[in-house]
């Protein structure tokens, strides 16, 4: 701890060094000295009895000491004092009693080294908060985040997408597209769309550019079993070529390649 | 570079959560049920195991809340015999997960010409269900659905 004694006096208890403008020329006070003045410095306006001073400052230590000794060790303090341009008496005798220390102004400050210290402490703590307010800043960010992908989920959930039919592309006859609902491997498309073409042809439908024919066969019917077929063709315009006429569609059960 | 990996992956998460909900939303309101359409199509079954060749116009309107409304005109040349099929069906409807219409309470009006045997309607319907509850299956494309029953699909329609 460093005390400063009015505004002037500089002394670091710790190791009982005490100066005025710069340590260049201040003295180093002996460790009894030091630990009287420290003693004195805390009860400042106090009267303090001798036994008390005795008792803490040298008992205490396993030292042993009279009060003429007592005595001798204010008297050098005294001494200090007005070396260091303090002029009215800062140590006063009590008489049967002890002493009374007086300053006008006693301020303590942190040693450098435990300011130092202290310092590298609040910049720890600084930079744990820094880091602190970073995880949390980013766990935040990531629970907002987070929140929105949910938010979003539960629309996506609740306005779930109506399916549309898909329709996969097989080849055209003529000019005329032709779409199946299954996913032909590419042998058995030459097979559907043969089947589709001699569907049309049984049934004298002609299926023109702008037409779209769509088909779905029982798989079974490739290999020559009986199955369900069905064939739709959309987009059919009418004599006039400017109508829409509906589809025209077939729909056969137990039908086989062979029949 | 784990914090910045870690904002990476959120992001990229984002995007496809917002390009999903997005589409979803955006396909919810531009692929609708057959709500308020009037779906007319030409229809032929042929069954050449019983020689049974029907051709239909078909007429479908559903209602968008309950009911809807089936109609069906057309010819059945059935084992050297000629039918007339002129009928409508009133039905109620709940539309599932999927575009499956589940039809109740089909109430049949059969005009005057009508003239084929239920028997062979059943037959012609393919249903070994005789109750009056049926599923159809509706999945729009283009400007069209393709009406279905459970096992396949049976016409296209176009929307007029």
């Amino acid at each position: 701890m460093l005390y400063i004694i009015n505004k002037l006096i500089k002394f670091r208890n710790a190791d009982g060094f005490i100066w005025t403008n710069s340590e260049d020329d201040g003295i180093k006070l002996t460790r009894t000295t030091s630990r009287l003045l420290t003693y004195l410095l805390e009860r400042n306006g106090e009267v303090v009895l001798r036994e008390d001073i005795l008792a803490h400052v040298w008992d205490a230590h396993g030292l042993r000491t009279s009060n003429n000794s007592l005595n001798k060790y204010i008297s050098d303090l005294r001494a200090i004092f007005r070396d260091f341009g303090v002029e009215d008496d800062i140590i006063f005798t009590v008489p049967r009693a002890g002493f009374r220390f007086f300053a006008n102004t006693i301020s303590t400050e942190i040693n450098i080294k435990e300011k130092e210290k202290e310092k590298e402490k609040e910049k720890e703590k600084e930079k744990e908060l820094v880091y602190l307010d970073k995880k949390l800043g980013n766990n935040i960010y990531f629970f907002y985040i987070f929140s929105l992908i949910l938010i979003f989920f539960i629309i996506s959930m609740y306005f779930s997408p109506r399916r549309a039919q898909d329709f996969y592309y097989l080849g055209k006859i003529d000019k005329c597209t032709v779409e199946s609902l299954n996913k032909e491997f590419s042998e058995d498309r030459v097979v559907v769309l043969s089947l589709t073409k001699k569907i049309l042809i049984d049934n004298n439908i002609s299926c023109s550019k702008a037409s779209k024919t769509y088909v779905k066969f029982d798989p079974p019917i490739y290999h020559g079993y009986m199955g369900r077929v069905f064939l739709s063709v959309c987009n059919r315009l009418d004599s006039s070529g400017s109508h829409l006429k509906p589809c025209l569609n077939i729909y056969e059960t137990h039908y086989e390649i062979n029949k | 570079m784990k914090s910045i990996s870690k904002i990476i992956i959120f992001s990229l998460t984002l995007v496809i959560a917002l390009y999903y909900a997005i589409f979803s939303f955006y396909n919810h309101f531009k692929i609708q049920p057959l709500y308020n359409k009037q779906c007319t199509a030409e229809v032929t079954i042929r069954d050449l195991q019983s020689r049974t060749v029907t051709s239909l116009n078909i007429f479908l309107y559903i209602r968008k809340g309950s009911t809807g409304y089936l109609n069906i005109d057309g010819q059945v040349f059935s084992n050297g015999n000629s039918y007339i099929i002129s009928r409508n069906y009133n039905f109620f409807y709940k539309l599932t997960n999927d575009d499956i219409y589940h039809l109740s309470n089909m109430k049949v009006a059969r005009r005057d010409y009508d003239n084929i045997p239920d028997d062979l309607m059943v037959r012609i319907i393919n249903s070994k269900d005789r109750s009056d509850n049926r599923y159809m299956v509706a999945i729009p494309f283009e400007d069209k659905y393709l009406i279905s029953n459970p096992y396949s699909p049976i016409f296209i329609c176009e929307i007029k």
